[in-house]
């Protein structure tokens, strides 16, 4: 069998948008896009969600506030 | 992350130990059906991951408990099962999971530390994360459901994050709808919202803003005016209302409670004067032990008091009552004195317990309407009276609570007998005291109820309605803090509704991208795997309807076929390879390697030379492995890539013995010894690690040097036959002789089982050196810069200093 030299001194000629799998941290991406699309209230929990944290404390807080001006 | 070794010990197919040294960038591994190729795939799998394709796509699960089964049946007892797999992470650091069995479970190790999984390296675990794929895996990867499959790419394009994210939020919504305050203050506003709201309606849609509109209009004033002003227009148009000696419809329910409650007074006063009588008459029994005597002492004594008046409080018209009520007692069995604790409760409850003369709410609401006058005086007044009222009543009962528990004991002493009389005394206080409150009450409420009838006029329809009307604009504006509230956790929750709507929408559009360029992708390999072939993946599909779901689609002669349904077998693996490459390894950027097992299977030389060509382009800055017992695929690898200076070559060969023979048949000396110098401290694994690659080392030598003079040699033959064959042949002397059977020695396992951890390094570092001097003395080769720099020269080969 031939020896593909050509493939083996230039490499991969790589799929469309060559090696750099796209899996960069597309709901970071869009978090960030929402911000400004979101109530004002709700942006404590994009900022839990956009730093991997659990959004459910800032929910609580919230809706806690929302009560205490009752 | 990229493999520098896998070691596995009574695994499968491998009854001892066995190491393979990985160190190169394409390395492959031949060998008959069942020399033990797939034991080094799943010794892989299981030590990275503690799953093996084997188990989990069986469809016999039951075969399959526990983890015994991976045990090879040739292992001696003492030898315990593992499977070993150092890595190499991007920062150049190594890392050694091991995986070992201990009865029927495994135990994993990352460094010798325990650890659940590989996530503590920061690697992921799901299957389209594993850089190998396994040769029952390549038909499996097709015939995935299509909603499995949209999660498993989903997961592998990053896409995870949005579903979790997505899921949790809805959770938050929905737990928020049954957190109590929430539900209190939705109930509140929901029963002032009401009469305004059409049957069947949800009241809380309606908003503060519009509701306040809706009050201000009906009563008139501007709807920029606050809640402040709605509640002072409402109570002051109310006033004006009954102002117009307009009668109210509720006053008919002003006087309410029993006229009867004077029975209850007196059955209550009667009740605590036998308590007393009874508490005499039981101390008395205590005294002579005589009950007849004493209830004819105590009737005679109260025959001889004035008939016309009771013994007890003077009150005239009770005495007789209170005789006959006591010779009726004196009649029947002695007293028990908890007799009558149950009656005395249930008339304080009960009979003294009910509602007072008067409306409470009803008075309350009337006085705010009614003027200044006698009317408004009195009614106040009785106010007061009912409050007084209702304070005796509870006091009544505390002492009614106080006397039962006095009672309730099995035996009461004088002390306690003592005290039940001054509570039967404050009883009957209180009795006479609420009595007389009741009646005056009474009175005054019925006096008044008559005044209001005769002062006012009754209320027209319109008017009926306009009173409704304020009542609920003045309960509005009472509750809309509260309703204010409910309305913006509802407009919150919407909020995050929508938030989730977003996140739905990015990750469905975001994923529709992904996807078509993964199936350019799928395509893309699938037609280099098959140049100029009828059928075309024409990609992955994700309907509107459906779109958690991933359909393959494919076209033949420019007809739309289904490729899980239609492909032959070499297709499908076609098919199954061109999956694994675009998502496995092109889009897995944590794993920098390519590990094939058997994967050419039934595809025909043409495709199997596609494939090769295809690894040459794809290997480029990833490590291959590949595993194949195809001769001919084998060779076109070796062809292809025996060019390149880290290209290795194992041969597995099974013989009488159970242990199959590991060849290193081609590979490199440099990587062999390289790999010993840097691990030659490590613990004792690591260091017979090193001794095997020294005595591959001498196997590696011993061809090269073969291949230089043209010495043509049998493949099956062992390092001794080797080095005797070299000696034998003159291709070297007999000093060297000696030193490469020793270091062929050292390579055996128990040759440094019982030495000392520094004594074997420094066993391992001479042989390195002596490896390296064999090789310049044979091979021609340069010194090594560390050679270089033990033997006191720089790399220009100057004598330093």
């Amino acid at each position: 069998m031939r020896v593909d030299q050509e493939a083996l001194a230039t490499g991969t000629k790589g799929r469309p948008g060559g090696d750099t799998p796209d899996t960069a941290a597309p709901l970071a991406a869009e978090l960030e896009s929402l911000r400004t699309k979101v109530a004002p209230g709700l942006k404590p929990l994009i900022d839990a969600l956009a730093s991997g944290k659990d959004p459910g404390d800032a929910w609580a807080r919230v809706i806690r506030e929302a009560l205490d001006e009752a | 992350m990229r493999l520098e070794r896998i070691g596995l010990q009574a695994f499968r197919g491998f009854p001892t130990a066995v190491d393979l040294v990985l160190a190169g960038d394409v390395i492959l591994i031949c060998g008959e059906n069942g020399s033990g190729k797939t034991s080094i795939t799943e010794a892989l799998e299981w030590a990275l991951f503690g799953t093996v394709v084997r188990r989990t796509r069986s469809k016999t699960q039951g075969e399959y408990r526990g983890w015994d089964w991976l045990r090879s049946a040739h292992a001696a007892e003492s030898l315990p099962t593992f499977a070993e797999v150092v890595v190499i992470d991007d920062a150049g650091h190594r890392h050694t999971i091991r995986r070992t069995l201990l009865g029927k479970e495994a135990v994993l190790t990352i460094d010798g530390k325990r650890a659940e999984n590989v996530q503590a390296l920061g690697l992921r675990t799901e299957d389209m994360f594993r850089p190998f794929l396994g040769q029952c895996e390549i038909q499996a990867v097709i015939d995935s459901e299509q909603k499995d499959r949209w999660e498993q790419m989903s997961s592998l394009l990053g896409f995870g994050e949005f579903g979790a994210a997505r899921q949790r939020l809805q959770r938050l919504r929905s737990d928020s709808d049954r957190e109590e305050r929430v539900v209190s203050a939705r109930e509140i506003s929901s029963r002032a919202i009401q009469p305004l709201t059409p049957a069947g309606e949800d009241p809380l849609a309606l908003a503060p803003s519009e509701l306040r509109k809706r009050a201000s209009r009906f009563l008139g004033i501007a709807d920029t005016e606050s809640w402040q002003t709605i509640l002072q227009a409402a109570e002051s148009q109310l006033r004006e209302l009954y102002a117009r000696n307009l009668r109210p419809p509720s006053l008919e329910a002003l006087v309410v409670g029993t006229p009867e409650i004077r029975s209850h007074v007196l059955r209550a006063d009667i009740v605590a004067k036998l308590v007393v009588a009874e508490t005499a008459l039981h101390r008395a029994w205590h005294r002579e032990n005589a009950f007849a005597s004493f209830v004819s002492e105590g009737l005679a004594l109260l025959d001889a008091a004035t008939p016309s008046s009771c013994p007890f409080c003077g009150e005239e018209s009770l005495t007789g009552q209170r005789l006959d009520v006591l010779r009726d007692t004196a009649s029947r069995t002695p007293p028990k004195p908890d007799d009558h604790r149950d009656e005395l409760r249930s008339i304080a409850f009960s009979g003294l317990g009910g509602p007072g003369p008067l409306n409470s709410d009803i008075a309350s609401r009337l006085l705010e309407g009614l003027p200044e006058g006698p009317d408004r005086s009195s009614l106040g007044e009785l106010l007061r009276e009912q409050a007084d009222l209702e304070v005796s009543r509870r006091r009544l009962v505390g002492l009614v609570e106080g006397l039962c528990a006095a009672t309730s004991g099995a035996h009461r002493g004088a002390a306690d007998d003592q005290g039940m009389l001054s509570l039967a005394d404050q009883i009957c206080d209180i009795v006479a005291q609420i009595g007389s409150s009741h009646a005056a009450v009474r009175g005054g409420a019925d006096a008044l109820s008559a005044s209001l009838a005769a002062r006012f006029t009754s209320l027209s329809e319109a008017e009926q309605k306009k009173l409704a009307g304020l009542q609920t604009a003045k309960t509005l504006a009472e509750n809309s803090a509260t309703i204010e509230a409910a309305w913006r956790i509802h407009e919150l929750q919407e909020d995050l509704g929508r938030l989730v709507q977003l996140l739905e929408g990015a990750e469905k559009k975001r994923m529709a991208e992904s996807l078509r360029r993964l199936g350019e992708d799928i395509a893309s390999y699938y037609d280099e795997l098959n140049p100029g072939h009828h059928i075309k993946i024409t990609g992955v599909t994700v309907r509107d309807t459906r779109w958690r779901q991933a359909a393959l689609e494919a076209t033949s002669f420019g007809r739309p076929i289904n490729p899980v349904t239609t492909f032959s077998e070499a297709e499908g693996n076609c098919l199954g390879l061109s999956l694994y490459f675009s998502q496995r390894v092109d889009r897995n950027a944590q794993w920098k390697m390519i590990l094939l097992d058997d994967p050419v299977q039934s595809m025909d030389e043409g495709h199997e030379q596609s494939l090769v060509s295809l690894l040459a382009r794809v290997a480029r800055r990833r490590q291959l492995i590949v595993l194949s017992h195809n001769r001919r695929f084998a060779e076109a690898v070796q062809a292809q890539f025996s060019a390149l200076p880290s290209f290795t070559r194992y041969d597995i060969e099974r013989g009488a013995d159970p242990q199959p023979r590991l060849v290193l048949t081609t590979g490199r000396l440099d990587d062999l010894l390289t790999y010993a110098d840097r691990n030659a401290n490590g613990d004792r694994v690591t260091r017979e690690c090193c001794g095997a690659a020294l005595r591959k080392a001498v196997e590696r030598l011993g061809r090269d040097l073969a291949a230089r003079r043209k010495l043509s040699l049998p493949k099956r033959l062992s390092a001794e036959q080797l080095i005797d064959r070299l000696h034998a042949e003159g291709l070297v002397d007999d000093i060297e002789v000696g030193t490469l059977h020793r270091l062929r020695r050292f390579g055996n396992r128990n040759a440094h089982e019982d030495v000392e951890a520094d004594s074997c390094e420094r066993g391992i570092r001479t042989g390195i050196l002596s490896m390296r001097d064999l090789e310049h003395k044979y091979l021609g080769l340069q010194p090594s810069p560390l050679q270089l720099h033990l033997l006191g020269t720089d790399t220009e080969g100057q004598i330093a200093g």
